[in-house]
């Protein structure tokens, strides 16, 4: 019994699990959390690639729109499906972190300062 | 639903934490992200964010919604989500540098500079805040040994690191802005330690400035329960080196006993030529890690020794002898922590004999040689990349007991085969009411290993023992501690500290507003309750 319990694990772990994970990293720092399902997609290409997903268009803040991080997922349930299907069917899971946007240090304590609720232009960046 | 200049909506039914040991359900339309927002000056994107938290506290009291804003995802338990919506403010990442006419005379008549103060949004991460102070020649003077967190998410949980003369990340910080209400924010100091002009408060635009010590460490370690931290003021302090001195066995005889209970550092000479006499050098950061499988209590065996970390803070200098690069080639996989996991849950009684030649044989790849480098904050406490599923929890004891509890630790490892090993740092104790590194010096033992079974047992012995021997113990907020119950969280911290905790958030959040901000994980703790009557004075 627990020989067969521990057989139904490894094949439920390695069904459901990403069995190859290829990460393609510049700065582990994100604008986003950790496993946001905002930043991943699973994609799909038909006939061995005749039929291709279209371009993700990751919504970075677009004052910077620069990427640090893509993680493609290819599980054991992906493999089997493009087995069984002689590559009809090929599936990835595709994860993306955006760079976040991060304006210059600005210098409070420059100029004159006004009372709140008035438009202010007290600050000045360096 | 039309959202105000620099929120999103951001819908998610569900979000798993960053180390993928717990998953928590969530309602989809009421999760948010918020964006710095398009204006033109940085005070207006400045106070247009703050009137977004305003609304979104709105929204929630509207909608009856709980609300959490989602830091980097770093912890392990549920403490700092919901079970309403989450609002992701890791895109607020404006920062601010001060010049005198921002800070109060006080704090600069006391011999301090302006120019060691710094002030960011809540989503600046460690790693962004020194690169942003880095190359101003400034270091944040805290990190919890690792960069990949949020400043907000870092200091409302106590993240330490082992700093055991300085503190953790909440002794960082000398001011907060907090969003307490729909209509109300608030700049939050000590009285002790006024910080900031009124030219300053006047810029936030806040409704209140409050100057007082018991709410300003109330709020210190609050879990985002206090509101929407929008921003903190941090002190920093010049640029500097921190040395490594490091050594993979070192028997544990006098010289390492005297070391974490005495914190003595003249016994280590033989493993570790430390520059005790230098006046320019001075000790920062102490790590001890330990193989529970190959660790001999007596120290007769030096094989079975312990690793030991010291850092010595030293002034910046450009020619520094840099730690490696990690070395390039495979890495286990996204899936080897669960996968393991699956194989010791299943095992029953064969994990107990499998478990330490696991850990005997995976101890050895955890450790790069850093002895004799240098770096910055930055480039010594980087990013800590651990893949897939993982375990990790925390208890903070005073640094005496550290003997004591590792022989109760080792006997109970012959029985229960503990999945990981054990992570020892110092600190010095905060003044944050709940702040778990609570003693004068904190011993922080940490237990990192494989999620599972096996662990989660392991630790509700050892946490059982301890209560039953008597010694005083605090579990880290933000690591597995799924055993907190109201009882135990007053044990840990005294009915005066936790009474005098749920005081001060009744004294900022009006009840619908902390409605908005309570979460199951403080239901279950007893911190969403109304605090205790104090008894009346006799008269």
């Amino acid at each position: 019994m627990t020989q067969f319990a521990t057989v139904t694990g490894l094949v439920l772990v390695g069904t459901l699990s990403g069995c190859m994970t290829t990460r393609i990293v510049t700065g582990h720092d994100c604008d986003t959390a950790a496993n946001d399902p905002n930043s991943t997609q699973l994609v799909t290409a038909y006939f061995w690639g005749l039929k291709q997903p279209t371009d993700l268009r990751p919504p970075c803040d677009p004052r910077f729109a620069h990427l640090n991080g893509v993680t493609v997922k290819t599980s054991f349930g992906n493999f089997l499906l493009s087995l069984v299907t002689v590559g009809v069917v090929t599936k990835q899971r595709v994860s993306w972190c955006c760079a976040p946007y991060t304006p210059p240090v600005d210098t409070l304590g420059l100029g004159p300062t006004v009372a709140p609720g008035v438009p202010l232009h007290v600050s000045v960046r360096p | 639903m039309n959202l105000p200049n620099g929120i999103e909506a951001h819908p998610m039914a569900e979000w798993t934490n960053r180390h993928e040991n717990f998953t928590q359900r969530l309602t989809s339309s009421a999760c948010f992200k918020l964006r710095i927002p398009n204006l033109p000056t940085s005070q207006e994107q400045y106070r247009q964010t703050t009137a977004n938290f305003q609304w979104l506290i709105r929204y929630g009291i509207d909608h009856n919604v709980r609300l959490r804003a989602l830091g980097k995802g770093w912890s392990f338990s549920e403490v700092a989500v919901t079970d309403g919506g989450l609002v992701d403010t890791m895109a607020l990442r404006q920062s601010f540098a001060l010049k005198p006419a921002m800070v109060a005379p006080a704090y600069q008549t006391a011999g301090r500079t302006a120019d060691n103060l710094f002030f960011t949004e809540c989503g600046m991460s460690i790693v962004g805040l020194e690169q942003q102070l880095e190359p101003r020649n400034k270091s944040i003077r805290a990190s919890g040994a690792s960069n990949g967190q949020s400043i907000a998410g870092a200091l409302s949980t106590g993240t330490h690191g082992g700093a055991f003369r300085f503190g953790a990340v909440p002794e960082t910080v000398v001011g907060l802005h907090l969003v307490t209400g729909a209509n109300k924010h608030v700049w939050l100091e000590r009285a002790s330690y006024p910080v900031a002009s009124a030219k300053f408060t006047d810029w936030l635009g806040v409704t209140e400035v409050c100057r007082d010590d018991e709410l300003f460490n109330a709020a210190l370690v609050s879990f985002g329960s206090f509101g929407f931290i929008h921003g903190v003021l941090l002190e920093v302090e010049p640029l500097f080196l921190l040395e490594d001195f490091s050594a993979y066995r070192v028997p544990y005889g006098p010289a390492v006993q005297r070391l974490m209970t005495h914190l003595d550092l003249t016994g280590l000479h033989p493993w570790l030529p430390l520059p005790l006499t230098d006046s320019t050098r001075q000790p920062y950061h102490l790590t001890i890690i330990i193989n529970p499988h190959q660790f001999d209590v007596t120290g007769a065996n030096p094989g079975h020794g312990v690793f030991v970390q010291l850092l010595f803070k030293a002034p910046y200098r450009p020619n520094y002898p840099r730690r490696p690069s990690p070395a390039p080639g495979f890495t286990y996989g996204d899936s080897t922590l669960g996968l393991i996991e699956t194989v010791l849950d299943h095992l029953g009684n064969l994990s107990a004999a499998l478990v330490p030649a696991l850990v005997n044989r995976l101890y050895p790849l955890a450790f790069e040689n850093t002895n004799g480098t240098a770096g910055t904050m930055s480039e010594t406490f980087d990013n800590t990349n651990i893949r897939g599923k993982a375990a990790s929890a925390a208890i903070g004891i005073a640094n005496h007991e550290v003997p004591r509890v590792l022989a109760e630790i080792q006997a109970l490892n012959k029985h229960t085969p503990f999945p990981g090993v054990l992570g020892l740092r110092f600190v010095k104790g905060t003044r944050a009411t709940l702040g778990f590194t609570r003693f004068p010096v904190t011993a922080v033992l940490e237990f990192d290993g494989v999620e599972g079974k096996t662990t989660r047992k392991f630790l509700e012995r050892i946490w059982a023992r301890l209560e039953e021997l008597g010694i005083a113990f605090t579990l880290h907020w933000g690591k597995i501690n799924f055993n907190l119950t109201p009882a135990l969280v007053r044990r840990m911290y005294g009915n005066a500290a936790v009474n005098q905790w749920l005081g001060c958030r009744q004294r900022l959040l009006d009840a619908p507003t902390r409605r908005v901000f309570t979460n199951p994980f403080m239901e279950r703790c007893g911190l969403d309750q109304d605090p205790a009557p104090r008894p009346n004075p006799v008269v």
